[in-house]
């Protein structure tokens, strides 16, 4: 390989490195190497925050996913509540005495009086925990520079696209012509 | 679709002013550009504090209604109120789920901006930072560069394989046949014979054209003056395929040339030559069959016989009836009187002689007797409407050749003077000519010096246009005696290899036919073989993906688009691959008018038109445009007007003018309505004129000339316009052109155009547009044995005539004529034939014989790949929708009761069908077959799936679109009073709702107190306890769902009843069913009990299961009032009193039967009945009752 393209295959891998999280590029941005940690930690920090939002977001389904969550959010918890909840209807709907409302709700009264109160403190400390991320408010020249890289990144993806789609179609003519 | 460079100006343009979240609108648009993945799953952009604000929001909302159930539990509020607030939290719950799901997937979205974001963020105070920053991210493009480069050079070795692999396939071509292309000895033959008659039979690819071309070479050769020289054709393209052959043999005299011309061409020139002779006053006019039609409607207005004018009224059959048998008999060229005596004497009078006795005593007559009462009077209406088409200077097709071949039959003078314009006549596929063209050309052949016929009874596929298939075998039965007929067969196919020989000779074998006909070699000279490929495939969209596939394969590897086609039966049996190659960029060609209409601009053309020229009968295109937002109506206030009007189509015209506050931009529908108002085609303006100045004003024009004159708009505006020019008398009347327009649009007119093929486009073709023609590779799809459809009326009443008259057997005919579509469909093969049927069709049917030949010589292969075409890969726009259909039914699953799960099922997916076939008739213009199919597909699993449609044909009349049950009942006007909408669900889309308990509680009660009634005493104990166990054992399966307690209180409140004094009464009836007739509509009822007490009174009671809170006669409790007046009509005795007892509650509510109080209470139900009527379905949403109404799930207008 010429040194001229193994410079370019070299600062290509930069890009994909950048744009995956890596510290090797990072550190060739940021003078200060702990400035290229803390962004990392961050970006680790929201990806966290993420997979806990679509981990609580399938527990409400009754699918549980085990997360290593830096925040208490239960998913048990969360599965629990809402099947109480729905199968409620059914022990209820035969009941009609005032009486047998009252019996069949303090058999239940676990969940009113404790479980749903604990959902709802850890759903609410969970928002606490998106004030981490940011309101992303770009100025107009990165605005130019961000959708200018997307579009980059779109027509590299439709490149490599046709690209693999060709060459499929030239296998089968070299194939056939053999 | 745009390119990322569009879009990205695009996106620089907009954002300039912007503020973030458009920002992320266009990110999100430009991840859609390519992503599918994103594609999938974007959602729209929440940003971060509303995701927040939202959870919070629930977070309290639950811990409010927690403390409300809490109240309950600690005694502080009543208990009943506990369901409100359950429900209110359940939904709460349901919604912060859904709140979390979004945010997650819009943080995924968002994900790689925010990393960006941080970056750029981070890199704000340092200019080196930032310059590093953005020298990585230019990277992106050098790369880019350096993809497009390789692509390009990818993209060249495929041009140059391709070359090559062209070259051997067309070396393969080549060494089939010897390069001196000579004539073999019976090709010679045939070119040879210069006197007498000559049948020539010619198989599939045995060079039929050639040896014409050279025949009529070889007759000029020999003396023959071109011009006396007459070559008929069966269609216009052979005529002009044919005349560019000829001309290229012999050269170019334009006074001097062989007359070349199709036979009904043919006989109309005869006619218009010497139209006076034929008893034409002036030149007459050609009238096509719609023309026809039109012509009959007007001979209808102006008045025939009383007698058969009622009948038509009675029944529309016998319109078409007529026009079928007319063909019938022109095609057979048969005097209608012989026709019409032989019927009178033979059939009709001998068939209501033996049900004269039975009908004098009041009984209807038999189908079979209608049926030939309708065929009677179709007989009988010929004669008038072919001398009506006389007496307005018609000439219709049938004409044409009849009166031709009547006068040549009658006037031997004018026979001997048309044969001596001519020696030689040559008349091609002569099996498709009908008996009439067939006795023509007899009848000429005795004054000529040559009479050539050429054809293949194995190719007779017009039997339904009234060919005759035994024309070549009768022409050589007819002259074999004579000695004067010289056979020759053209048996060696240049076409394909032996494979397809011997598979379509077995084919033709199936057929037993007594029409001799010759064995086919083929004549490849090389071990070269065409290939077949015969498979069976999971359904018709693995059959689509799999043949593009193919064809995709074959083309890179040398063949052009233009060698390739897919044949079929119908078009209809291939709309899946069309759908593929519209997803694929396979360019292709077919004969569908719908084709016309593949891009909006088209079908907004078509509904402008339409809603003009008949806004009022047009309500469909009214509602088409109103939603795409023509003039800018809103699609709220589109919403509104068609829904409102959705069962009053012919309301919605006249709706537009009646605007009130609750239409957000009222301006806009006044503006539509003035459009159209202004635009309508009024009497005094001619068609032409009126069509002009419509496309003007739409702008319909400006479009056509933007677009260019090959757009499909032009296409579609030339096409009107020679419709206009050719028939502009007949289309007097609007809605008939607007029915026209409809019809191109729906596809159901299959556009004549010349040439079928076109460079560069595969042809999708039925295969009786593909006789005569040959592609190197052929498809055929859907080769499953289908079954026939109905026979209708005017069928009927052919076969009537056909089996009786004609002693012919029309079922058999029909069979043998399918085996040879197959037959015809085969041989158009050269290179490779690909064969394929679905397995999961709707009849999951048997295969057809062309499918079952092939596997039994060829072994079948099965392809097992499952494209899930609903879900990814949308084939065509129906089935997008059905993608729609299925997210719709994913969500309602997830709402299924626990116990109740398949009738849930069941009923969302009917529900759902309902709903989306009813959108598709109001918002499109027609519901294909395939979607029909699927739906009936659907039937056995989730009941009968009824919709409102508009038919094909006929225009929609009140009568039609109005639903209207065949008799009334109380329920039913109960139900319409509660909600008219939930009543729509019910009676008329017949939804199923689901059981709950309080009915089988009635049911129950119900049946055992009306068991006691009905034993007439009071039971013994062991009656009693026999009558409660039985009624327990038939509901054993229910019984769970009451529990023990309920069956409990069941049992002590029955026996409460039992002990008690009322039931000691004597029973008059017991659940007796009554039909009765209330303002003037049919109903029906069942009255639970009827007795006298011991005060002689008579009582009627309906039984209650619920709470004892309602008087019967009271408002809305018109029931036993109605059964009061339904008794007294059928028995001329009044109820003294109407009572409903409360079983549960061992109560009873009386009140005495009043004159005032009867009328009054049944006058409250007339506008009920005038609203169902008038199919007022609007909803009347409320908390609590659309809470607990089965259909509140699709109700538009829910609470």
């Amino acid at each position: 390989m010429s040194l001229n393209k193994k410079n370019e295959t070299q600062s290509i891998d930069d890009l994909s490195d950048l744009l995956a999280g890596e510290i090797g590029p990072l550190n060739k941005i940021f003078l200060n190497e702990k400035a290229s940690i803390e962004m990392l930690h961050s970006k680790e920090e929201n990806e966290q925050i993420m997979i806990e939002t679509a981990a609580i977001g399938e527990s409400f389904s009754g699918k549980r996913i085990d997360v290593n969550s830096s925040i208490a959010v239960d998913s048990d918890l969360i599965i629990n509540v809402t099947k109480k909840i729905s199968s409620l209807d059914a022990k209820l709907s035969r009941v009609t005495k005032p009486d047998s409302i009252k019996a069949r709700l303090t058999e239940n009264q676990e969940l009113f009086f404790s479980e749903i109160t604990d959902m709802m403190h850890q759903l609410e400390a969970w928002t606490e925990k998106m004030d981490s991320m940011d309101e992303i408010i770009l100025e107009e020249s990165d605005k130019d520079l961000l959708v200018r890289h997307h579009a980059s990144i779109l027509e590299s993806v439709r490149l490599d696209e046709e690209i693999r789609e060709l060459t499929k179609d030239l296998n089968i003519l070299k194939e056939e012509l053999r | 679709m745009t390119s990322s460079d569009d879009l990205y100006g695009d996106i620089q343009r907009n954002l300039r002013s912007g503020d973030p979240n458009e920002l992320f609108t266009y990110l999100n648009r430009l991840r859609v550009f390519d992503a599918r993945t994103w594609h999938d799953n974007c959602t729209n952009p929440q940003p971060l504090v509303e995701i927040k604000d939202s959870v919070l929001s629930s977070v309290n909302i639950i811990l409010n209604l927690n403390l409300e159930i809490q109240d309950v539990i600690e005694g502080r509020t009543s208990p009943e109120s506990f369901y409100q607030s359950h429900q209110h939290l359940k939904a709460q719950m349901k919604n912060l789920g859904k709140v979390f799901t979004k945010a997650a997937i819009w943080m995924k979205t968002t994900q790689q901006d925010r990393w960006l974001h941080q970056l750029l963020k981070a890199t704000e105070d340092s200019d080196e930072e930032r310059k590093e920053l953005i020298s990585l991210l230019a990277k992106s493009s050098e790369l880019n560069r350096r993809k497009a480069k390789k692509l390009d050079s990818i993209k060249e070795e495929i041009r140059a394989l391709r070359a090559k692999s062209r070259a051997l396939i067309e070396q393969r071509w080549k060494d089939r046949h010897s390069p001196e292309r000579t004539l073999n000895a019976k090709q010679k033959e045939a070119t040879e014979i210069t006197e007498g008659r000559l049948v020539i039979t010619a198989g599939p690819g045995s060079g039929k054209t050639h040896v014409l071309v050279e025949r009529i070479a070889n007759l000029i050769n020999s003396g023959a003056k071109p011009s006396r020289i007459l070559m008929l054709t069966f269609t216009v393209k052979a005529t002009t395929e044919m005349s560019l052959r000829v001309e290229k043999k012999i050269g170019t005299d334009v006074a001097d040339s062989p007359m070349i011309m199709n036979f009904n061409s043919f006989c109309k020139h005869m006619v218009e030559s010497d139209f006076e002779g034929f008893g034409f006053e002036k030149m007459p006019m050609h009238i096509d069959p719609r023309m026809r039609r039109y012509l009959f409607e007007d001979l209808l207005e102006q008045g025939i016989d009383e007698e058969l004018v009622e009948l038509i009224e009675q029944n529309h059959d016998v319109i078409d009836i007529t026009l079928k048998l007319d063909d019938l008999l022109h095609n057979r060229s048969t005097e209608v009187d012989d026709v019409l005596s032989w019927f009178e004497e033979e059939i009709l009078t001998p068939s209501e002689d033996s049900e004269k006795e039975s009908i004098d005593e009041g009984e209807e007559p038999s189908k079979d007797l209608v049926l030939k009462r309708l065929t009677h009077a179709g007989l009988r209406l010929i004669t008038p409407l072919r001398e009506f088409i006389r007496t307005n200077n018609g000439l219709t097709f049938g004409d044409q050749i009849t009166l031709f071949h009547t006068r040549l039959k009658n006037e031997p003078a004018y026979l001997q003077n048309i044969c001596s314009e001519y020696d030689h006549v040559l008349v091609d596929e002569f099996q498709d000519n009908n008996q009439a063209q067939g006795e023509i050309v007899k009848l000429m052949s005795e004054h000529l010096t040559s009479t050539c016929v050429v054809g293949d009874p194995n190719q007779a596929i017009f039997g339904f246009r009234g060919a005759n298939v035994r024309n070549l075998q009768d022409f050589m039965l007819d002259f074999a005696e004579s000695g004067d007929l010289t056979r020759v067969d053209l048996d060696i196919c240049y076409r394909h290899s032996q494979k397809i020989v011997e598979y379509s000779e077995e084919l033709k074998a199936l057929n037993h036919d007594d029409i001799e006909s010759p064995e086919i070699k083929s004549g490849w000279i090389n071990s070269d073989s065409t290939e077949i490929a015969v498979q069976t495939m999971i359904d018709e969209a693995s059959e689509a993906v799999e043949h593009g596939k193919a064809l995709k394969r074959k083309n890179l590897l040398g063949y052009e688009w233009d060698e390739m086609a897919v044949l079929a039966r119908s078009l209809n049996y291939v709309s899946k691959v069309i759908g593929y190659f519209d997803n694929n960029d396979i360019p292709y060609v077919t004969t569908s008018s719908s084709n016309l209409f593949r891009e909006e601009i088209t079908i907004e053309a078509g509904m402008i038109l339409r809603a003009c020229i008949d806004p009022v009968g047009n309500a469909q295109a009214i509602g088409f445009l109103l939603k795409s937002g023509f003039m800018g109506v809103t699609k709220e206030d589109a919403e509104i007007l068609t829904r409102k009007n959705r069962y009053h189509s012919q309301g919605l015209f006249d709706s537009l003018t009646k605007i009130d506050g609750k239409f957000a931009n009222p301006k806009t529908i006044s503006a539509f309505y003035e459009f159209i108002n202004s635009n309508k085609k009024l009497p005094s303006i001619a068609m032409e004129d009126w069509l002009f100045s419509t496309m003007k004003e739409s702008g319909i024009i400006s479009k056509m000339i933007v677009l260019g004159p090959n757009s499909s708009l032009s296409k579609l505006v030339s096409l009107l316009l020679a419709q206009l020019s050719t028939a502009g008398d007949f289309f007097r009347y609007p809605n008939r052109f607007a029915n026209y327009i409809k019809q191109l649009m729906e596809g159901k007119i299959e556009l004549e155009i010349e040439q079928i093929s076109k460079p560069g486009h595969v042809v999708v073709s039925t295969i009786h547009k593909a006789k005569g023609l040959e592609w190197p590779i052929v498809v055929m799809p859907s080769l499953d044995h289908r079954k026939p459809p109905p026979t209708l009326k005017p069928e009927k009443a052919e076969r009537l005539i056909v089996h009786d008259y004609f002693n012919e057997n029309v079922e058999e005919e029909q069979e043998k004529e399918m085996i040879r579509i197959f037959y015809v469909g085969l041989t158009r093969v050269q290179d490779l034939i690909r064969l394929s049927r679905p397995l999961t069709r709707s009849d999951k049917s048997m295969p057809n014989a062309l499918f079952s030949v092939g596997s039994e010589i060829f072994g079948v292969g099965n392809i097992e790949t499952i494209y899930p075409s609903i879900m990814q890969n949308p084939l065509s726009v129906n089935e997008g929708l059905l993608l729609n259909l299925r997210t719709r039914l994913e969500d309602s699953i997830g709402e299924l009761r626990h116990g109740f799960e398949t009738e849930d099922l069941a009923k969302s997916v009917r529900t759902l069908l309902i709903y989306h076939l009813e959108q598709l008739v109001v918002n499109e213009h027609s519901i294909d077959n395939e979607l029909r199919k699927l739906v009936r597909n659907f039937e056995p699993l989730v009941g009968r799936v009824e919709y409102h449609e508009f038919t094909g044909n006929t225009e929609v009349t009140e009568k039609q679109a109005l639903w209207k049950p065949k008799r009334y009942t109380w329920s039913m006007l109960d139900a319409y009073r509660r909600c008219p909408q939930k009543f729509a669900f019910t009676h008329v889309h017949k939804l199923v709702s689901s059981n709950n308990i309080s009915l089988t509680v009635g049911n129950l009660v119900h049946e055992i107190v009306e068991k006691i009634g009905s034993l007439g005493k009071k039971p013994t104990r062991k009656e009693y306890d026999e009558i409660v166990d039985k009624s327990l054992r038939k509901h054993v399966n229910k019984l769970p769902l009451l529990g023990e307690v309920k069956i409990k209180e069941i049992k002590e409140k029955v026996a409460n009843w039992n002990a008690s004094e009322r039931s000691r009464n004597k029973v008059i009836v017991i659940e007796q069913g009554l039909e009765f007739e209330f303002y003037n509509r049919k109903f029906y009822g069942k009255i639970d009990r009827v007795e006298t007490d011991s005060e002689g009174n008579l009582r009627m009671i309906d039984f209650k299961t619920g709470k004892a809170n309602k008087k019967p006669g009271n408002m809305g409790q018109e029931q036993l009032l109605l059964y009061a007046h339904a008794w007294e009509q059928n028995t001329g005795e009044s109820p003294d009193i109407i009572a409903y007892d409360f079983v549960m509650e061992n109560k009873l509510a009386e009140a005495d039967v009043k004159p005032i109080i009867l009328e009054k209470g049944l006058a409250r139900l007339i506008p009920i009945i005038e609203g169902i009527d008038a199919n007022e379905f609007e909803a009347v949403p409320d908390k609590h009752t659309c809470n607990y109404c089965d259909y509140s799930g699709i109700c538009p207008d829910r609470y």
